[in-house]
């Protein structure tokens, strides 16, 4: 057929040229036999349907041209089948015409012709469907190539599509009945498979990837049959079960085919209905083991798995089905099966099986934990001996593995599981760390509670690798990585939650322990929230001592506890941190334990970490505001020892470098001699440990003074360092301005209208300045304050009045 | 050529006519018979014991008178062999004296009939043997100047169908070449009638070889002579493919043969001592390289009745399946 000297030319363009060559003389051919049926000459349209027919006989094209040149035979086709009908209107009979295509001396075109008579054979009703349909599929075996026999069969195929003697259909009854339509499509596609696995072992081992694409565009073909299996009216269950589906899965078992099992077991599972499935889950579940360990049943098993996922969850009454055919426990047998026969099989594969049957639990019994607990078992049974640490796609697919049951199902009822661990050991470090953060990052997605020792305990053993170091191996996380998997464990630390307060104590403590063993690096991340978790417990503590609740963990004992765990972090060391953590504890010490001696403890070391851990000044400034606006509010110190605190505090105010900051500090100070009166209290009531509010007018006079003259001081600093530009001390002055109004509105006598007066003259000839002009911050700070005032005068009540004598 | 000379007339010539006419009011078939090349002719077919008659037709020229010493019609029975070319052997010879010594003024017709006539042998055409059957019409005159005129006709015979199963056994073998090719095949029946089917089935028990296709040839062989003197001619008057392409071990292939369409007669056995024809069925498996593996078989080929073997009429109504 190929014409020589023309050079080289690729396969494609030679396979462009072969199928024009063929194409043009079916063409012809098709010319001569419309010519003949034109001139009712059926010897002649025989013979030259014969010859287009030929051309199929070709050995040279691919699957894909030789689709195109069958197609384009197919069409040609219909019209001598039109004639056939024609002539036998005129009385020629289809058994006559039946024999008289058989005199083709050439197999190909002959069973083509048969074929065609065949269909209109059956459709006239005057010989048994099931005769004719039996016949061709036996004869069709005279074409044992495989691409030209399975081109062939398809045909058969798709002209006997609709003539099957199927329930229902008018071929029915004398033509057959669905057992014999059954029998030729199972028949045809045995045939057929046969051919299809044949082409495997034709041609040498080079092409081997090429024969194998070209099988796969055959497939379909192949999987027709069954399609149109499926689609038989007839086709019940008991047919299925009993003949269908037996014969399919000997064949598809016996071809020992990897290709064809992949394809057909596939083809069989989308194929027929869910129900039939789930009453024959032990033959289909049967073969998997059987196939050969080339094909990939995870993927067989998988879309079984999500189809019956998917039926259950149409209807409830057929999850009661799936108990009574005890669909899961044939499943995970069928899988601990395939792991063990196959034991070539990769770890990553049986992984993703059992992620299938995982999913499929999952979400066919929501409630049924043991079920999952099963899978695992199973699962760390199957992969324990193939070596799943070294093989980074099976490390994937374990860890997802892993996580489907943590959406699915409680996390911490989950790892609760006796087989969970045992699944994840089979990681390797570094991938268990993965696993580490995806459970904390579950957990904290469902927000779940862990509520109890064992439970928190537990769960650290699973995140282990995220708490401390782990033994050989190299961890290579970055500083951002390291800060983020830390902050991860920081919030799960709040998801620790009991009830009962003696059991979230425990908790803490448990919880402390591990983090101690994490290192510095990890401490600085974890203890703040635990110490912010057990402050927490403390009020929960208080609010039940004062139901009267019977309690083995004290407020004193948290608090000591939190004392120690501050105290590490002291040394980690984050002294700002701690310093932050001690005023924190101390408030809560003060105003929600009331125990003295803790709160001033607490402020102790607070004040030992503020001299001498406090690296820098801007830090001490920070630090002691912290330090004033805490012991502000701490009301249950007696006399004395807020005496020795606040005496502390103002000493370290005015130890501060820079001028802008001491004379703030001092300022702030004068807060400590001014305890605000929380509403619906007395200015003189104590009661329960709680001391009355310090209201020492005096005091805050000395420290505004203080305010003013370190002002002043910074005035002349900025003078002399010839600063002109510099507006800071007006700033201060301001502030001081501020904090005067403040203390006048409360009602310190020592503050007259005419002591603010001067004030407020001082300050705006201050802001006379151009410099000061050009400040916007300071101008719109200055202009507030005023329209405070102007606000204030405006006012009715004794505020009001209280301002009048105040000229601006 | 003497009937060419007799056309002539070369002066006195007779045209001899030769109708055959039905006995008894049954029509005269025919039978179309293969001449050279892809022509065919018409012939008169009868068969044994058939009576043979009909009418002849002598005319003389016009106008002129022919003198004879009689005319007489003969009924031959003829075969020819290749090997003893122009001797050919007459099996059979009947004679009708149609008229006595005259003269032919006018043309005249005679009826003759040959009742009852042995016509054991069927008609054949071969390559090698030829038996026909002829009515040689003489007109007998003097020297150099008798017209003789040859009227062939075709015979054949029917046989009744032979006893279904004992006398039609299949025909089963296995046959291959060791550790390359095993089969086994099975032709339904040994003996044929000419409008049969061969059905049977080729079942593959072994193949190491790359096959291409298999086809049957039906081949006929005739015999001539006798003992060491014998000679065969072997001929192939079909091809029919029945597999396309390699079969592996455990396949089995139909096979669906009609006879019908070939140019076949019967199994002839020692026809008259003088020659044999034989049928084969030739199973013929061909390999990638063209190399062509062949089990050879003979099967009887017989003519059945003529009540069945008449073209028009239907074998059965039901599928014709051959089986």
């Amino acid at each position: 057929m190929a014409t020589l000297g023309e050079g080289p030319v690729t396969p494609q363009e030679e396979q462009v040229k072969w199928l024009q060559e063929a194409s043009t003389n079916v063409k012809r051919n098709a010319f001569y036999m419309k010519r003949a049926v034109d001139e009712d000459n059926m010897r002649e349209a025989l013979k030259y349907s014969a010859g287009l027919l030929v051309e199929l006989r070709t050995s040279l094209l691919t699957p894909q041209k030789y689709f195109e040149l069958y197609m384009q035979a197919f069409d040609e086709l219909r019209h001598l089948e039109a004639f056939f009908k024609e002539h036998h209107t005129k009385g020629r009979s289809y058994a006559d015409l039946y024999e008289l295509v058989q005199h083709a001396g050439s197999v190909l075109p002959r069973l083509y012709l048969l074929c065609t008579v065949g269909s209109c054979y059956i459709r006239s009703k005057e010989a048994a469907a099931k005769e004719i349909l039996k016949d061709l599929v036996e004869m069709c075996k005279g074409v044992q190539h495989p691409t030209r026999g399975l081109f062939l069969r398809s045909y058969l195929c798709q002209v006997s599509r609709g003539l099957l003697p199927d329930a229902g259909s008018e071929y029915e009854g004398e033509g057959g009945d669905i057992n014999d339509a059954i029998d030729f499509l199972l028949v045809n596609f045995t045939e057929m498979n046969k051919l299809w696995v044949r082409m495997q072992h034709q041609g040498s081992q080079r092409d081997k990837d090429r024969r194998e694409k070209e099988r796969q565009q055959l497939a379909d073909l192949v999987g027709k049959n069954l399609t149109y299996l499926s689609q038989l009216d007839g086709l019940d269950f008991t047919l299925y079960k009993d003949v269908v589906l037996p014969r399919i899965m000997e064949q598809i078992v016996s071809c020992k085919d990897d290709i064809a099992q992949q394809y057909l077991m596939q083809c069989v599972i989308q194929g027929f209905p869910d129900e039939f499935h789930l009453g024959t889950l032990e033959t289909l579940l049967g073969a998997c083991p059987e196939l050969q360990s080339g094909v990939k049943v995870h993927i067989i098993l998988a879309s079984l798995l999500d189809r019956l996922a998917r039926y259950a969850q149409t209807d409830p009454s057929v999850v009661d089905a799936f108990n009574k055919a005890d669909a899961f426990g044939q499943l995970n047998a069928a899988a601990s099966k395939v792991a063990t026969q196959q034991a070539e099989m990769p770890a990553a594969d049986v992984a993703a099986m059992y992620i299938a049957l995982l999913g499929f639990t999952g979400s066919v019994y929501p409630d049924r934990l043991d079920s999952v607990d099963q899978v695992l078992a199973a699962t760390h049974a199957a992969l324990q001996s193939r070596a799943t640490s070294r093989d980074a796609r099976a490390e994937k697919q374990l860890v997802a593995l892993l996580s489907i049951p943590l959406d699915k199902f409680d996390v911490v009822t989950v790892l609760g599981l006796n087989n969970y661990p045992h699944v994840m050991g089979l990681l390797a470090p570094a991938t268990q760390k993965e696993m580490a953060v995806k459970i904390v990052q579950v957990i904290l997605k469902n927000t779940t509670r862990v509520t109890s020792v064992e439970k928190v305990d537990m769960l650290f053993d699973f995140i282990n690798p995220l708490i401390v170091d782990v033994e050989g191996t190299q961890d290579d996380t970055d500083e951002e990585d390291f800060a983020d998997e830390q902050s991860l464990i920081a919030r799960l630390i709040h998801q620790f939650h009991s009830e009962d307060t003696d059991v979230q104590h425990q908790i803490l403590t448990a919880a402390h322990k591990r983090f101690l063993k994490g290192g510095p690096r990890r401490l600085k991340h974890t203890l703040p929230p635990l110490a912010f978790l057990a402050l927490q417990t403390v009020q929960r503590i208080k609010a039940r001592e004062e139901a009267g609740d019977a309690l083995d963990s004290s407020c004193k004992t948290v608090l000591q506890f939190t004392h120690g765990l501050i105290a590490a972090l002291a040394a980690v060391p984050m002294a700002e941190t701690a310093l932050q953590l001690f005023l924190a504890a101390a408030y809560s010490a003060s105003e929600v334990a009331r125990l003295e001696l803790i709160a001033y403890e607490f402020f102790e070391q607070a004040f030992i970490l503020y001299e001498e851990d406090i690296p820098d000044s801007r830090s001490e400034v920070t630090a002691l505001q912290s330090i004033v606006g805490c012991l502000h509010r701490c009301r249950v110190f007696s006399a004395e020892s807020r005496e020795t605190l606040v005496h502390k505090a103002t000493g370290y105010s005015g130890k501060l470098l820079k001028k802008p900051d001491q004379c703030r500090a001092v300022c702030s100070c004068s807060h400590l001699f001014w305890q605000d009166i929380p509403e619906g209290e007395d200015a003189g009531s104590s009661a329960d440990g709680v001391q009355p509010p310090v209201r020492d007018a005096d005091a805050v006079m000395v420290c505004l003074k203080r305010a003013l003259k370190i002002a002043n001081a910074a005035q002349q600093q900025s003078a002399v360092a010839l600063k002109a530009s510099d507006t800071s001390h007006v700033c201060l002055f301001v502030d001081i301005l501020n904090h005067y109004l403040y203390y006048f509105e409360q009602g310190n006598t020592n503050i007259t209208p005419s002591v603010l007066q001067s004030l407020l003259e001082l300050v705006s000839n201050e802001m006379a300045n151009d410099h000061c002009k050009k400040d916007a911050a300071l101008e719109a700070f200055y202009r507030n304050t005023l329209k405070h005032i102007a606000w204030q005068k405006k006012r009715e009540d004794g505020v009001g009045k209280l301002y009048e004598p105040l000229q601006i | 050529m003497k009937n060419l000379f007799g056309g002539l007339g070369l002066g006195q010539g007779v045209s001899v006519q030769l109708d055959f006419k039905p006995a008894e009011g049954q029509a005269v078939r025919t039978a179309t018979v293969k001449a050279k090349g892809n022509e065919t002719e018409q012939l008169p077919l009868y068969t044994n014991r058939d009576t043979i008659a009909g009418e002849i037709k002598v005319s003389n020229v016009p106008g002129k008178k022919v003198e004879h010493q009689g005319v007489k019609v003969q009924l031959l029975g003829v075969i020819e062999l290749a090997t003893e070319r122009g001797t050919p052997h007459e099996f059979l010879a009947l004679v009708r004296d149609l008229a006595p010594p005259g003269e032919i003024i006018a043309p005249q017709t005679f009826t003759f009939e040959f009742n009852n006539v042995d016509l054991q042998y069927d008609s054949y055409r071969g390559l090698q043997a030829r038996l026909r059957y002829l009515l040689r019409v003489t007109v007998t005159r003097g020297y150099g100047t008798t017209t003789v005129k040859d009227f062939y006709f075709w015979v054949r015979n029917c046989e009744a169908a032979p006893a279904e199963v004992a006398g039609q056994p299949p025909i089963k073998m296995e046959v291959g070449i060791e550790e390359c090719l095993h089969i086994e095949f099975e032709y339904n029946k040994n003996k044929y009638s000419l409008k049969d089917t061969v059905v049977g089935k080729i079942y593959f028990l072994l193949v190491r070889i790359k096959l291409k296709y298999m086809e049957i040839e039906i081949k006929r062989r005739e015999t001539t002579g006798a003992g060491s003197a014998a000679k065969n001619e072997s001929e192939t008057l079909a091809k029919y493919e029945i597999m396309d392409g390699a079969p592996v071990r455990g396949e089995s292939i139909p096979i669906r043969l009609f006879l019908s369409p070939y140019d076949l007669t019967p199994t002839y056995k020692n026809v008259h001592n003088k020659f044999s024809v034989k049928y084969y069925l030739n199973l013929v498996l061909v390999d990638e390289e063209d190399r062509r593996y062949f089990k050879q078989q003979e099967i009887q080929l017989y003519r059945l009745d003529t009540a069945c073997d008449a073209a028009s009429a239907p074998a059965t109504p039901s599928l014709r399946l051959g089986g």
